[in-house]
This record gives C-alpha cells, sequence and structure tokens, in this order.
C-alpha cells in the first residue's frame, strides 16, 4: 500500500478546519434584528360608533323643556332670535330650515311633512323624508352598520341610527386620523 | 505546491492510509458538528403526540378532544391564559359572503388592527391580514395603489379598496397545497390545520390576492393582548413556519356573530351574511346594487363583493 502524502492529508484535515471555522463564527449572521413596534391601540380596535345617540333631546345638557315649556310655538328663525341656537352650524346641503327637520310646536320632536311628531327614538323616518333610497338601503341592511349577529336564530343583528354616525346638522362623515399602516420589513427595506 | 513528498521533511514520504482517513474523518466530524450548531438553537421541537398528531379531517371526536385540550394546555403554559378553545361545525345551510361599500370605506384601518387583536396575529414580526389599497378615483388599476398611506383619511380625490382573503369557490390555494393542509368548508370558508402546514407557501404564490400571510418567525403575542375565545382552524396560536390566513372570524361567524372587521367599521362599509339566505344582507346587496369582484378574470369566483350606491 503506497502512504498517502502528508501534504494531501494536511490539506484535506486543513480544509475541513477552515470550514469548521466558518460555519463556527457564523459569517452569514442572522441579518437585521426586528424593529420595535408599538403595540395596538385600544381606539384602533374600538367599536363604538363616531357618535353618541343621545336618549332625550338635549341642548348643552339641558332638555329643551327648560326653556321651551309653556311657550308659544316657534315662528320665524331662531338663529336669529335667541342667543342659544345661532351657533348651531348647520351644513346639510340645501336643507338650511330648522323646522325642515324640528317640530315648531313640540321641540322634543322632529316634524313629518303634515306636521305629526316623530320621536327622537325613530330618527330614521325623519332622515327618510328626504333620504328615500338610503332610508330603503338602510333597512335592507346595504347602508348603515350592523352590530351583533348576522344569524336571526341567535337574535339577529342590532340596527344603528343614521345620527350615530352621522351629524345632523353637517352629515358628511368626517375624516379621521388612519391607524398605523403595514410595518415594512427591515430586510426589504434594506434591499430598496 | 505538487512537490511536497520530495521535501525534506517528508521523512517516510507520507502517512498511513489509516492515520489519513483517521485525520480527515475527525476533521470532517468537527466541520459537521459546526455546521449543525444552529440546531441547539431550535426550541420548539414537537412533542410526540403533535407529531404523530392525524390531519385534521382524520380526527375522531376523541382525538380532536384530545387535540384541543393538548393546544389549550400549551397556551396556559405559554401565555398564562385559560383558551376557551373550540372546534365549532359549519352551520348547514349556511354559505358566507362578503360585501364592501367601496363608496362609503374611508380608510381608516380599523378592521386591519380589529382583525389582528380577534385573530391573534403576530404583533412582532407584524402580520395582518387586511390591506387597504388607497387608489384613485376613476381608476380600479391595483398596481397604481397605495398602501402606506398616513394622516388623514379620506383624502380627497381618492378611494379605498380593502383587500382580504376572498374565501373563492374556486381556490387556487387550496388546488396547490401538495399535503393538503388547506381546504374549502362546507360554509365556504378555506381554512388551514396549522398542524399539518409544511409551510411551503405554495399557495401564497397561488393567491391572486396576497391574502395569505406566512409566520417567518415565532408569533409574538403580548399575553394580556391574547383573545382567549379560539377555534382550532382559526385564531389558537400558530407556530412558526406556517401560513395563515383570514377564516372570516370562523370562531365568531360559525357561533352566529358578525366578523371583527364588519363589527369595528365606522362607516357599516362591510356586510356580512349567509348567501342562501334571500334576505340576508350579502344577499340584498347583490340583488340591488352595483357590484363587482377583485380580478374576475382570473376565475377565481371570490364570495368577496365589492359594491358603490349610486
Amino acid at each position: 500500500m503506497t502512504p498517502v502524502p502528508r501534504w494531501v492529508g494536511g490539506a484535506c484535515v486543513g480544509t475541513f478546519l477552515v470550514l469548521a471555522g466558518v460555519f463556527a463564527v457564523d459569517l452569514i449572521g442572522k441579518g437585521p434584528g426586528l424593529d420595535e413596534l408599538p403595540p395596538l391601540k385600544p381606539e384602533h380596535y374600538d367599536p363604538a360608533t363616531v357618535r353618541k345617540v343621545p336618549s332625550a333631546m338635549m341642548f348643552d345638557g339641558a332638555p329643551c323643556s327648560s326653556c321651551h315649556e309653556g311657550l308659544e310655538p316657534n315662528t320665524g328663525n331662531p338663529k336669529e332670535r335667541g342667543v342659544f341656537h345661532e351657533a348651531k352650524k348647520l351644513q346639510h346641503g340645501r336643507n338650511q330650515h330648522c323646522f325642515n327637520c324640528h317640530h315648531r310646536a313640540d321641540p322634543t320632536h322632529f316634524a313629518d311633512f303634515d306636521g305629526a311628531p316623530i320621536k327622537l327614538a325613530d330618527v330614521q323616518l325623519l332622515c327618510a323624508k328626504c333620504h328615500g333610497t338610503t332610508f330603503r338601503d338602510w333597512k335592507n341592511g346595504s347602508h348603515g352598520r350592523r352590530t351583533g349577529h348576522w344569524d336571526l336564530a341567535k337574535g339577529g343583528p342590532r340596527t344603528t341610527v343614521c345620527i350615530a354616525c352621522h351629524d345632523p346638522h353637517w352629515p358628511v362623515f368626517k375624516a379621521i386620523e388612519a391607524a398605523p399602516g403595514p410595518h415594512v420589513n427591515p430586510r426589504a427595506r434594506e434591499r430598496s | 505546491m505538487n512537490d511536497g513528498p520530495e521535501q525534506p521533511d517528508g521523512g517516510a514520504g507520507g502517512m498511513t492510509r489509516a492515520a489519513f482517513l483517521a485525520a480527515v474523518a475527525a476533521s470532517a466530524t468537527a466541520a459537521t458538528a459546526a455546521a449543525l450548531s444552529p440546531l441547539k438553537d431550535v426550541l420548539d421541537l414537537p412533542s410526540l403526540e403533535e407529531f404523530l398528531q392525524q390531519h385534521y379531517k382524520e380526527l375522531s371526536p376523541e382525538e380532536k378532544k384530545a387535540v384541543l385540550e393538548r393546544i389549550a394546555k400549551q397556551v396556559k403554559k405559554d401565555y398564562g391564559v385559560r383558551a376557551n378553545l373550540s372546534d365549532p361545525p359549519p352551520i348547514p345551510g349556511v354559505e358566507f359572503g362578503y360585501a364592501l361599500n367601496i363608496g362609503r370605506c374611508i380608510g381608516c384601518r380599523k378592521c386591519v388592527h380589529a382583525c389582528v387583536k380577534e385573530n391573534n396575529q403576530s404583533r412582532n414580526p407584524e402580520l395582518q391580514y387586511i390591506r387597504v389599497l388607497k387608489m384613485r378615483k376613476g381608476s380600479i388599476d391595483v398596481e397604481s395603489s397605495e398602501h402606506h398611506y398616513e394622516g388623514e383619511v379620506p383624502e380627497a380625490g381618492f378611494y379605498y379598496m380593502p383587500v382580504q382573503c376572498h374565501q373563492c369557490r374556486k381556490a387556487p390555494c387550496v388546488k396547490v397545497c401538495p399535503v393538503k393542509a388547506t381546504w374549502q368548508e362546507p360554509d365556504g370558508i378555506i381554512v388551514v390545520d396549522y398542524d399539518w402546514c409544511i409551510g411551503c407557501r405554495y399557495c401564497m404564490a397561488a393567491c391572486p390576492y396576497y391574502a395569505r400571510r406566512f409566520n417567518f418567525a415565532k408569533p409574538e403575542i403580548p399575553a394580556g393582548e391574547l383573545n382567549a375565545d379560539m377555534a382550532y382552524l382559526s385564531n389558537r396560536p400558530r407556530p412558526k413556519g406556517v401560513v395563515e390566513k383570514c377564516t372570516f372570524c370562523l370562531q365568531r361567524t360559525r357561533e352566529g356573530k358578525y366578523p371583527a372587521c364588519v363589527e369595528v367599521c365606522p362607516t357599516g362599509s362591510r356586510k356580512f351574511g349567509n348567501l342562501l339566505d334571500p334576505d340576508s344582507e350579502v344577499s340584498q346587496v347583490i340583488k340591488n346594487k352595483r357590484v363587482y369582484v377583485l380580478k374576475e378574470e382570473v376565475g377565481t369566483l371570490p364570495r368577496f363583493y365589492y359594491y358603490f350606491d349610486l
């Protein structure tokens, strides 16, 4: 048997030891670490509506009756009469008259076309006076929020009235701050 | 260098074959050991029961119960939370559908964050099922959309199109899975068995909606934020190296509730219900509204519809 030349043995062993060294020191490394990410904020998953629906007609925290009790029915434009309601900003399209919605004789209610009162709890009937197609969509579920159960057997959905989302005096949906966008992976960021 | 044998220190002129093999074997072992050393950092090796667990569809009721108990125990150990772990079955006569009013969506991303919270997605690295695209008005080109927008929304001249899993009737992701770890349930929801997924990510490549996400690292969820109401096929904590996706909040919707994204949407743009019920919200939307599906031409037949008011 011919002996193996010593340099061949040395070269083989040396190669393997160099390889072992390379693997052990992990030349490639683990890449960039994770970024610090802020935790989820409760307001970004809070299912509350954007507005609070009052349970009774109030003005500045006082019931309507505290001023209007026993008074004659309102006439003319209330904004020009008192010091209370003139600050109300009305940006409801062409609908610029208080008594298109509010009841002249009974300020705790709204007014239907024929002067019949509409209760605050039925406010959608008031909005339906002009927004008939939206009211139709709201009734069959294509407009407006629904929460609770989709399954009628489990209780069915809870509908949300118009004024839980729209300010009746300024009904366009207000702009809000967007929740944070998707985080960019550090590796992807380095490449670009 | 090839004159080695002639060098004076060559002595006997070489080494014996046995000595050579021994030296090479020893150094090769050292190199292999060094190469395998990253394995010492692997801590989440599966337990024996986990390793031997059958595919979800082949589990007997008793085996399923044992699996749920094992997972609940693991959750208790990892997060200190007593999990209400269940496996709700599909409801007969129900096919879920989703409709989204792109005329009303303002792009506030609350759906994205409510989804992360409800479905126990990893917070860091961040993983989200819903991507909201900011689209120029008059354009339906998703390639020119922007999803990193910030600040006040809605911005004038733009509309917003959230995209998530479309729960397709002809789902390409199901077709490509080599191990059948993802499938379509009778109520239309496409689910993943996280214990069967091998992490090949073929489904992610196949999905035309970018609806699937991969856990490149072990998902990190703060213990206090874990949603304890979890189901096997949806929001239980996922291991590293598996794919996950929107399941229409199966743990909620199979109990009759709305998904988290529907509950949280401040504009009421999101509609959910039973496609087989002609009076449900989605059926009414499809019947009465202008409806379209995203990438209709790829033939996936989504159960997710975009609509707008006229």
